[in-house]
């Protein structure tokens, strides 16, 4: 009964309703062509990566970061196609994987580790411990996948489940402008 | 319109934008000494002004910064006891957040910004000062049982004491605490194609599956419609639609803050909760 209310105050605003969208995903906050800073992340112990941080996104490579956490379904069942696009595109990109989650207490980074191996994940993950890339990229959902370019101007991201093909498209825009140099 | 329907960012952002105009001399009076700055402690929100006129006028349904908490009570899953909003006067800040645990869109995000809250005051040592109120509208489905092992998932630490999953024992009283009190939006989606939805590791695991070959050959239009067809889906697996709404409020029973709408960063949570609790 009081969805008329809810509407006139939010539609006064322009804030309530619209705001509402963006937790669902499907929409690009990153038209300014902003670059942003790189941030030293700790690296958690799984398969293939040694590195004890990594920089995120790099400068000077396209990037392609997703921000997930082990709670989140979805983000489990972006594992397969993000391995995919990891298999063609890997080597030409900085791919990585980053968790917000607050480790240490009920969740551990090894927990973070076993459910990384369990969804088959192969590449680099890094604990985003200070919130500094989530605050930077204003991921206010998970999963969330982003990708920059190596000037680190974001030019794609969005919320949620993504198949391989709408994964592999913005990164392949992406190294096609780097090399025809766009 | 429905919560789940798209609008541009950069509309969202227009709107906003033009409503700011039109605020700077009055959010110089508050500064100077608004009526909110009695009962709170953080600084008025942005728009503060705009906020309250539409609040005054019975347009705005939810409190705001100043507003005093609103005055309801329902049984605590985890305590097995009624507890109500004025219970925490005097002993705690409290921050509220609305859900159904089937949700698998907002209502993940909203509870995992409440849980970083909740891992930032244990690391702080102020546990004991903020408490985390999760208030259930699908009390059908979320029984105690549930809430605790969803709770579990999502990995809220339960040994500190300090959450509480609330479940109005109807969805009647639901809409009396969540809707009416917080003026929190939610109703049935006469969309939603129910089935076996009932464990949220699987329920959505058809969740934008089986399209994938559709994709890559398509023009534009194509491309449009699979989203279409996409959003059409997750609002069938949506058992309700609701707005996203966190509430802070102070141990005098006030609130500080409401993020309405898109659910913030959890930094954002975590540094309104640090400052209230340092302030105070």
């Amino acid at each position: 009964m009081r969805r008329r209310d809810l509407l006139a105050g939010a539609a006064a605003l322009g804030v309530a309703a619209g705001g509402a969208a963006l937790a669902i995903g499907g929409v690009d906050p990153w038209d300014d062509g902003e670059s942003i800073e790189s941030f030293d992340l700790p690296t958690i112990d799984v398969a293939g990566v040694e590195a004890e941080t990594i920089a995120v996104p790099e400068r000077g490579t396209v990037t392609f970061v997703e921000l997930f956490a082990t709670w989140c379904g979805v983000c489990a069942d972006l594992m397969d196609p993000m391995a995919s696009v990891y298999a063609d595109l890997g080597e030409d990109v900085q791919f990585v994987s980053v968790t917000n989650e607050p480790l240490g207490q009920t969740v551990t980074e090894a927990d973070v580790g076993d459910w990384w191996d369990a969804h088959g994940g192969t590449w680099p993950v890094a604990h985003d411990v200070d919130l500094d890339l989530t605050r930077t990229l204003g991921a206010s959902s998970v999963p969330y996948s982003f990708v920059l370019d190596e000037d680190n101007t974001v030019t794609w991201s969005d919320s949620g489940y993504k198949s391989e093909s709408e994964l592999r498209a913005p990164i392949e825009g992406a190294l096609a402008t780097d090399e025809t140099g766009w | 319109m429905s919560p789940y329907e798209r609008v541009p960012r950069r509309r969202y952002l227009a709107g906003v934008g033009a409503a700011s105009v039109g605020l700077t001399a009055g959010c110089l009076d508050v500064l100077d000494g608004g009526d909110s700055a009695e009962n709170t402690v953080l600084d008025p929100p942005e728009q503060y002004e705009l906020l309250r006129e539409a609040r005054d006028n019975d347009d705005l349904v939810y409190p705001i910064h100043g507003d005093p908490l609103p005055d309801v009570s329902a049984p605590c899953t985890i305590r097995d006891e009624p507890v109500a909003t004025t219970d925490f006067e005097d002993k705690c800040h409290t921050m509220y957040t609305f859900i159904f645990s089937r949700c698998h869109a907002a209502c993940p995000g909203l509870v995992s910004g409440l849980r970083h809250v909740q891992a930032d005051a244990i690391d702080e040592g102020v546990a004991d000062e903020v408490a985390l109120k999760t208030v259930t509208f699908d009390p059908e489905y979320d029984t105690p049982d549930v809430l605790y092992e969803y709770g579990a998932q999502m990995g809220v630490d339960y040994d500190v004491g300090n959450w509480y999953f609330i479940r109005p024992e109807t969805e009647d009283a639901a809409h009396e605490y969540v809707e009416e009190a917080f003026g929190c939006y939610f109703a049935r989606n006469p969309e939603y194609e129910g089935g076996d939805h009932a464990d949220d590791e699987h329920g959505h695991e058809d969740d934008g599956h089986g399209d994938e070959d559709e994709h890559g050959h398509g023009d534009e239009n194509d491309h449009s419609n699979d989203d279409h067809e996409q959003d059409d889906m997750r609002d069938m697996e949506m058992a309700f639609m609701h707005e996203s709404m966190i509430v802070l409020a102070n141990a005098d029973g006030y609130v500080e803050r409401t993020y309405a709408g898109e659910v913030p960063t959890p930094d954002v949570l975590i540094d309104d909760a640090r400052t209230l609790v340092d302030r105070w």
